[in-house]
């Protein structure tokens, strides 16, 4: 196989990647938001598409696993790989984009969403802990 | 990964059982955070657990603040990831709360005064009994004025809260009007078991007048059920073992009832939802199918939903859903009379008697602003159905929530007010 980073597949499996992982989402949402309407039927449907949506998702992630993770460009893998992708996307977040959307959102005037991004900021901090800790190992 | 043990083992109500599992589940709150905006005990635990991100190192004191904001509502119940039907980790904020109130009323942590109110408003069964017995001098003392001095020596003596309006004694109790009438049965194919709850049999008996016709209306009869107080009050104060009595007497009583009559409606979402969710872990052995039985009937819509009634038609509803689960009902009721229906959890009062505790006067007034950020109605009517949290709402936002049976029997236009 030819080498895939740079190309415009890499560039379409990083959207792909991105759109099954919302979508996952999104389902997960409605299913919710059926389940307070007191229609399971529709909450079940969403949450098992939901589940094929996110096999989708970890597919696109098989693929571009061989050139780096899409949300930092670090090498993911093998679990040590992993955890130090993931801490330093939680670093980023706690550290950088969190902050700097709820200045913006403070800026706009939204207020309640500025505060949803300072709670967010200080909920991936607790994840970046854990997973330092769990990099680091024990003592 | 450990979840809350069985409630009849030694280890339910062990102080150093229940504070491990706190920490365990505090910790995993720490990382999502999903709840935030709900209620004062999320920003409570968030607050404290911020200056070192450990929820091992919250003092006993600090996690009980985080237990003493929660009022029961389970809307974070509905949106967690990490249930026990979703996840491993197993997680029920609410019942986690519930236990280490117990816990700590088992090991005498709690006041005096928390002691004396959930005494008083543990027993909504006998309260009532003895308000309607004499409305006039009840209603003098609970109806005065907030901040008046008879409400202040009520909260001296009862722990009761001298700062809100308290719900009033009926007159006459539901069941006693349900009896007198006269011409009862509408000659329908369908009936439903009308489990009133104490708030509407010695308090709002107008809401269950209003389920009576709404009924009747659609050839629906109703049957008054004998099943007795649910206990979710005795559950909210504490006495775990007082609830699992009066449960297990609710659900036997109540799943004979149904598989008699067919169907069943309850008009509080407390009470419902003690019923839904509570009632199976605590009632006795004996009476565990019967609960299981009754949780599942709760989730249906009463019989006379299917019906349709003209009064509502092409208008516009928001229905806050004040209990986690007990919205389908009044979704279904609403969308059948033909509304354009929205339902949210955003504004949910607090539904049961915490709120009228003394010692939550704080945290009901942050409460309280909380929904007058969060309460944005627009359209013709706004329902909620739970008497505490519409009583809570209204007095902190001036926003009237009526009782979804109310709006749907009475229109856009009949009033709605207190029966005392």
């Amino acid at each position: 196989m030819p080498e895939l980073i740079g190309t415009n597949t890499h560039v379409n499996l990083t959207a792909a990647f991105a759109r099954e992982s919302q979508t996952s989402q999104r389902y997960l949402w409605f299913a919710q938001q059926a389940d307070i309407e007191g229609r399971p039927v529709e909450a079940a449907l969403f949450r098992s598409v939901a589940d094929g949506e996110i096999g989708h998702a970890h597919g696109m992630l098989e693929f571009l696993a061989d050139v780096g993770d899409p949300l930092t460009g670090e090498p993911i893998g093998d679990t040590a790989d992993n955890l130090r992708a993931a801490i330093a996307g939680e670093l980023d977040d706690a550290t950088c984009h969190y902050s700097e959307f709820a200045q913006a959102a403070r800026d706009e005037g939204f207020d309640q969403i500025a505060d949803w991004f300072d709670t967010l900021a200080r909920a991936e901090h607790a994840h970046l802990d854990r997973f330092r800790q769990a990099l680091d190992g024990p003592g | 990964m450990t979840s809350d043990p069985d409630p009849t083992s030694s280890t339910f109500l062990d102080e150093k059982s229940v504070r491990d599992e706190l920490t365990r589940v505090f910790d995993v709150c720490s990382g999502c955070r999903r709840c935030t905006d709900f209620c004062g005990s999320f920003t409570t635990l968030f607050d404290l657990i911020e200056p070192h991100r450990d929820a091992g190192r919250l003092a006993p004191s600090q996690q009980d603040e985080v237990i003493d904001r929660c009022f029961q509502c389970d809307a974070c119940v509905a949106v967690c990831p990490y249930t026990p039907d979703r996840h491993e980790l197993a997680i029920d904020v609410p019942k986690l709360l519930i236990r280490s109130l117990a816990m700590r009323t088992s090991v005498g942590q709690r006041s005096w005064r928390e002691r004396r109110s959930a005494a008083v408003l543990g027993r909504p069964d006998l309260v009532g009994r003895i308000g309607t017995r004499w409305p006039s001098a009840a209603n003098a003392l609970v109806g005065a004025r907030a901040g008046s001095s008879r409400r202040r020596l009520l909260s001296v003596v009862t722990g009761v809260t001298s700062n809100r309006r308290l719900p009033t004694f009926a007159t006459q109790r539901f069941s006693r009007w349900f009896r007198s009438r006269s011409g009862g049965s509408v000659g329908g194919t369908s009936r439903v078991v009308v489990y009133s709850t104490c708030l509407v049999e010695y308090g709002d008996a107008d809401i269950g007048r209003d389920l009576v016709a709404l009924s009747e209306r659609n050839g629906v009869e109703c049957v008054l059920s004998a099943a007795g107080c649910c206990g979710a009050a005795a559950l909210h104060a504490g006495d775990i073992d007082r609830f699992a009595a009066l449960a297990t007497r609710a659900v036997t009583v109540l799943a004979h009832e149904i598989r008699l009559h067919g169907s069943v409606s309850v008009p509080q979402a407390t009470c419902a939802a003690a019923l839904r969710r509570h009632a199976l872990d605590h009632v006795a052995a004996t009476a565990r199918s019967d609960a299981e039985f009754v949780a599942t009937q709760l989730a249906e819509p009463p019989v006379f939903v299917a019906a349709q009634s003209p009064a509502l038609a092409g208008r516009s509803v928001v229905h806050v859903e004040q209990a986690a689960g007990s919205g389908a009902v009044a979704c279904d009721l609403l969308t059948a009379a033909a509304a354009d229906v929205e339902t949210t959890r955003v504004g949910t009062g607090i539904t049961s008697t915490w709120g009228l505790r003394g010692s939550n006067d704080d945290t009901v007034a942050s409460q309280g602003r909380r929904n007058s950020e969060q309460l944005r109605f627009r359209g013709d009517a706004a329902t909620g159905d739970d008497l505490l949290a519409n009583q809570a709402v209204f007095d902190q936002t001036g926003t009237l929530l009526v009782h979804p049976f109310q709006l749907v029997a009475r229109g856009l236009d009949g009033p709605v007010e207190r029966d005392a």
